[in-house]
């Protein structure tokens, strides 16, 4: 189906008329760029309804270009949808965050590639093509990380990331080669696991160079510094769609390759469990925020791959479900955190790569009260606080793990729930000082907040809610990403 | 074949000098080298197994994309080594990193 | 024949990390290109042979050498690190001794082959690149500006903020 062509091909090809739109001189004509997005994001949006309704009569569209195949279904429609919602609400929030910096329509322009080869990713149904496209976003990222380029720290942010993603890339390769030798193609479809050690040290390069992206245990080391000095809005969309399209990556890879899948699901387990673990004990000894928020990010991957890990070694497709579903309400949450903060960034008159620790943020909710109310949503649905989305998604894949009765699960289920509740003792920290009676002569003379960043944020922050009391809602979009992700691997 | 098997045992080592070239190094463009090094072993391992499957076509395909798209890594690579080189004086990755909290 | 080459290339390879000035280094990866292309051309894959040498050895040398001329040469000491290298050398042989033996023997391949059309099939590969190529073009002058903020938004931004405090202090 071409109209797949269109959704995927579309970010692509607007993206050099949003660049050469903006690239003019005067201010006022630098404006085109930032409105030409937002008439692009409307015209994706339309194409997304044209998506979903053909995705609810066949059930998958599939578009192919030579021998290659797009396959879009439940899994890839979740992970389009998320990374068309987070980057029009970040575009949105960016107007007015990188106002004044030299070549923003280069920002733009980048986001376009980055959300049009996260569509790609998702789809592609070949395994070096998967590698293409995840390339893509790595390029299209470097940029987005070090957009403040002046300043050192970003740039050694980018440095670190840079150095990473590639090695995780190289290692890919030999692992596509390995698999190219063994099997004889390359069709995701078509590739049989059988038990060979080819296969199987085939897949432990892919966890070592998907996991790279993926931020899992150990290759995370990237992860904190470049969401802390990457400009906001990337914070948000990084850690909301960036980093698990390549969690995503693995697991389509991993799914040809899984010879033995209770071994495999065991590895990934661990991993999982360290991710939890590890990004927990790390972000309570920060004090700059979106570190913070960072660190909680790692914990969360560490989540959904252990909902994922259990539903493959119990062959529940309701812990498959959990996983997707927390999959999506973390990208909402995590987005939310960072937007929020980065408007008191705004209204302290920092750019966002300069640090703001939790004290500078005692007595904000004098000031902007709608804002810290936001950001204290975000931050106790991160902490599975009932009523809001974090809380459904977690209690998911409690209950996902609880079902399945063997021991093992149990203990990690209650690991996890330990690690839960620990969350908070980062967390809170912000919020009382958010909240506290100061008489803080910083805030006195700070701005209004810009409805585009009002906007984005509230709009977040009611879609938090509202899930958090009716997770039905969402639920033509999570079940089919779950029979998708299960179909995948049993 | 036996030259196939000497190729696919050279790539892995190209791949091994590469780790071993990063793991030793403090500059950040002898670690662009030992990237460089790492991607001409899966070139190598690309093109031997087009060859191994008797699809040579696509063997080569595979290896001229991963030539592309690698040279653009490295390019933009470079333009980060410029840029921190110009602002922060040197391109000791030790330095580079550990200077930020 | 390839053996000799093979040899040749791991030697270059490793020279080209250990050597003491970076310039160095850069030739000696320019050689580890030339030999690995002159390994293609004697398989018999003469397009990759030839994208390779000019690419590799000359457009990816050429812009080291122009960096290194930019950015300035710098000395790094020999040394052999023990540890690194026995790690590394065991966890190749581990995985070479898994996985040769099980590379699918074919007594129908000789040398040298002949090519068919390449881009026949993997077309939207050949699109990807083009979008990447955009992309890193894009990616390289955002990275390479010179980053002063416009006098313009400067001057709105400040009455932005100017506003709002005026209109207190007229309350109050």
């Amino acid at each position: 189906m071409t109209i797949l062509a269109g959704f995927i091909g579309l970010p692509i090809l607007t993206s050099p008329l949003v660049y050469l739109l903006g690239h003019q001189s005067d201010f006022h004509r630098k404006i085109n760029s930032r409105w030409f997005s937002l008439l692009m994001f409307v015209v994706l949006w339309s194409v997304w309804f044209g998506i979903a309704f053909l995705l609810e009569s066949e059930g998958a569209i599939v578009f192919s270009v030579g021998m290659i195949r797009l396959r879009m279904d439940g899994l890839s429609f979740l992970i389009s949808s998320l990374a068309l919602l987070l980057s029009t609400l970040t575009t949105l929030f960016s107007f007015h965050d990188i106002e004044g910096q030299t070549s923003e329509e280069k920002y733009y322009g980048m986001i376009f590639i980055l959300i049009g080869m996260i569509l790609g990713l998702v789809c592609s149904g070949d395994l070096f093509n998967l590698w293409v496209w995840f390339e893509g976003t790595a390029i299209s990222s470097y940029l987005l990380v070090a957009f403040y380029n002046q300043k050192a720290d970003a740039l050694a942010a980018c440095v670190k990331y840079f150095v990473q993603t590639a090695v995780g890339s190289v290692l890919v390769l030999f692992g596509i080669g390995i698999v190219l030798i063994q099997t004889g193609t390359l069709d995701l479809a078509v590739i049989k696991p059988n038990a060979s050690p080819l296969l199987t040290i085939a897949g432990a390069l892919f966890v070592m160079g998907f996991g790279v992206k993926a931020a899992l245990f150990p290759n995370f080391t990237w992860l904190p510094d470049a969401y802390a000095e990457s400009p906001t809005g990337v914070s948000a969309l990084l850690s909301g769609v960036v980093t698990v399209s390549g969690l995503v990556a693995l697991l389509k890879v991993l799914s040809v390759v899984m010879g033995s899948q209770e071994q495999w699901s065991a590895v990934l387990l661990i991993i999982a469990a360290f991710n939890i673990i590890i990004g927990n004990f790390l972000a309570i000894a920060q004090t700059e925020v979106k570190r913070i928020l960072a660190y909680s990010s790692i914990s969360h991957i560490g989540f959904i791959l252990l909902a994922f890990g259990i539903g493959l070694i119990t062959h529940s497709p309701l812990a498959m479900r959990a996983s997707v579903l927390h999959l999506f309400i973390h990208g909402l949450m995590k987005s939310l955190a960072f937007l929020a903060v980065g408007t008191f960034m705004y209204g302290l008159g920092r750019k966002s790569s300069q640090q703001l620790t939790i004290n500078d943020l005692t007595g904000a909710a004098q000031r902007y009260p709608a804002m810290a109310v936001a950001l204290v949503m975000g931050l106790l649905s991160l902490a599975g606080v009932p009523l809001l989305a974090g809380f459904v998604s977690k209690w998911q894949i409690f209950i996902g793990g609880i079902q399945s009765g063997s021991g093992w699960i149990i203990v990690l289920m209650i690991f996890a729930a330990l690690n839960s509740v620990f969350s908070l003792a980062y967390y809170l920290p912000i919020i009382n000082a958010l909240n506290s009676k100061t008489d803080e002569v910083r805030w006195q003379h700070t701005p209004q907040i810009p409805l585009s960043m009002r906007l984005s944020v509230m709009t977040l922050a009611l879609l938090i809610l509202l899930l958090g009391i009716f997770p039905n809602l969402i639920d033509w979009l999570i079940n089919p990403a779950g029979e998708a992700l299960f179909a995948l691997f049993l | 074949m036996s030259a196939f098997i000497a190729m696919f045992v050279c790539a892995w080592f190209l791949l091994g000098i590469g780790v071993y070239g990063l793991m030793t190094t403090h500059n950040f463009l002898r670690v662009m080298i030992a990237l460089q090094l790492m991607v001409k072993g899966a070139l190598i391992i690309l093109v031997v197994a087009g060859y191994l499957t008797e699809q040579f076509a696509l063997g080569q395909s595979l290896a001229i994309t991963v030539i592309t798209v690698d040279t653009l890594v490295m390019v933009i690579g470079l333009a980060l080594a410029v840029q921190v080189k110009t602002h922060k004086g040197t391109l000791n990755i030790d330095e580079v990193i550990n200077a930020e909290g | 024949m390839i053996i000799i080459l093979l040899v040749l290339t791991l030697f270059c390879a490793f020279l080209a990390t250990q050597t003491s000035r970076l310039l160095h280094a850069t030739l000696w990866l320019a050689g580890v290109s030339a030999l690995t292309s002159t390994m293609f051309y004697f398989i018999g894959a003469w397009t990759i042979a030839v994208v390779e040498l000019s690419v590799g050895a000359g457009l990816v040398i050429v812009l080291v050498v122009f960096v290194i001329t930019m950015i300035g040469d710098e000395q790094q000491p020999v040394q052999i690190k023990r540890l690194p290298l026995v790690l590394i050398v065991f966890m190749l042989l581990f995985i070479l001794i898994l996985t040769v033996p099980l590379i699918p023997f074919s007594s129908t391949i000789d040398l040298p082959m002949l090519d068919s059309e390449l881009w026949q099939n993997r077309e939207l590969d050949l699109l990807v690149q083009i979008t990447l190529i955009f992309a890193g073009v894009l990616g390289v002058l955002g990275l390479l500006r010179a980053s002063d903020i416009d006098e313009k938004t400067e001057a709105v931004q400040t009455s932005n903020k100017i506003r709002p405090t005026v209109e207190r202090e007229a309350i109050s």
